[in-house]
């Protein structure tokens, strides 16, 4: 595992100690280069996945909008809506990642007392790195 | 406490997990503004501390040095020799931090293979943050 996490920005506020728990009961899962992650359209199983190696291309409209790799994250907007995928997510490589569900992550926001927070900056970010990239 | 910390370095090449159960195995003490948390010359109790939150300030002869914040760690060097501790660090708010021992940090990174890197890799960071003031 890499210098950069940029994928735990999720979880910003609350302490190591939450967050490592949280990462012990997450599920870890392989893909083989080429699978297809999440589909654009499909509803949503409210899962959001942590890249531990490997790396996956993001397309919207069959359009490549975004490659992501080891520390990234992608899918979180399922851990605070329940909207279909907007998004489709293919390993360009082995890939191993953390899947986290959305009702351990608000069990563990809401005991913090930061959902409300966490909330904001997901929808924030997701606008920023994703919607923008259209 | 931020996620991104910078002290999480010396995990790197660690998994997720690994990092997680270290973490989750860690002792949280919660020291007063102005305690000394370690003290320069002192033998070595072999831990590392990870600011959770407040700060510190890092003294050498009686020089301050350096000044730390949640989610940097100090004392690092402790993990990998049995030197005395080379510094004084202070207080200067109330602090919480999470103390890593040298034995579960060796069980894990000899267990995960990488322990040589990790020690090259605090070595060369500590004297770049640290001797080089």
């Amino acid at each position: 595992m890499p210098e950069k996490r940029d994928g735990l920005y999720i979880f910003e506020g609350l302490t190591q100690k939450e967050i490592s728990y949280f990462v012990m009961m997450s599920e870890v899962k392989k893909f083989a280069s080429g699978t297809k992650i999440i589909s654009e359209g499909n509803a949503t199983d409210n899962r959001a996945y942590l890249i531990e190696s490997g790396s996956v291309d993001v397309y919207r409209q069959k359009v490549k909008i975004d490659s992501l790799h080891t520390g990234d994250i992608f899918g979180e907007m399922a851990l605070i809506t329940d909207e279909p995928r907007s998004a489709t997510v293919i390993a360009n490589s082995p890939v191993e990642v953390l899947i986290f569900n959305k009702n351990e992550f608000l069990i563990l926001c809401k005991k913090s007392g930061l959902y409300d927070d966490i909330k904001w900056k997901i929808l924030r970010r997701v606008k920023e790195n994703f919607y923008e990239n259209n | 406490m931020t996620a991104v910390s910078n002290g999480l370095y010396i995990f790197e090449g660690l998994t997720q997990k690994e990092i997680a159960y270290f973490i989750m195995m860690s002792e949280t003490l919660q020291f007063n503004s102005g305690a000394t948390i370690m003290s320069e010359g002192d033998a070595s109790d072999n831990r590392a501390y990870l600011i959770e939150s407040g700060s510190v300030d890092v003294y050498r002869k009686g020089t301050k040095i350096s000044t730390l914040h949640a989610g940097d760690i100090f004392g690092e060097i402790a993990l990998i020799t049995n030197d005395s501790r080379s510094a004084q660090v202070v207080c200067n708010s109330p602090t919480e931090v999470l103390a890593f021992s040298k034995d579960e940090f060796m069980m894990l990174c000899q267990h995960s293979d990488t322990y040589e890197e990790i020690k090259q890799k605090i070595l060369a960071r500590v004297k770049e943050n640290f001797y080089n003031k």
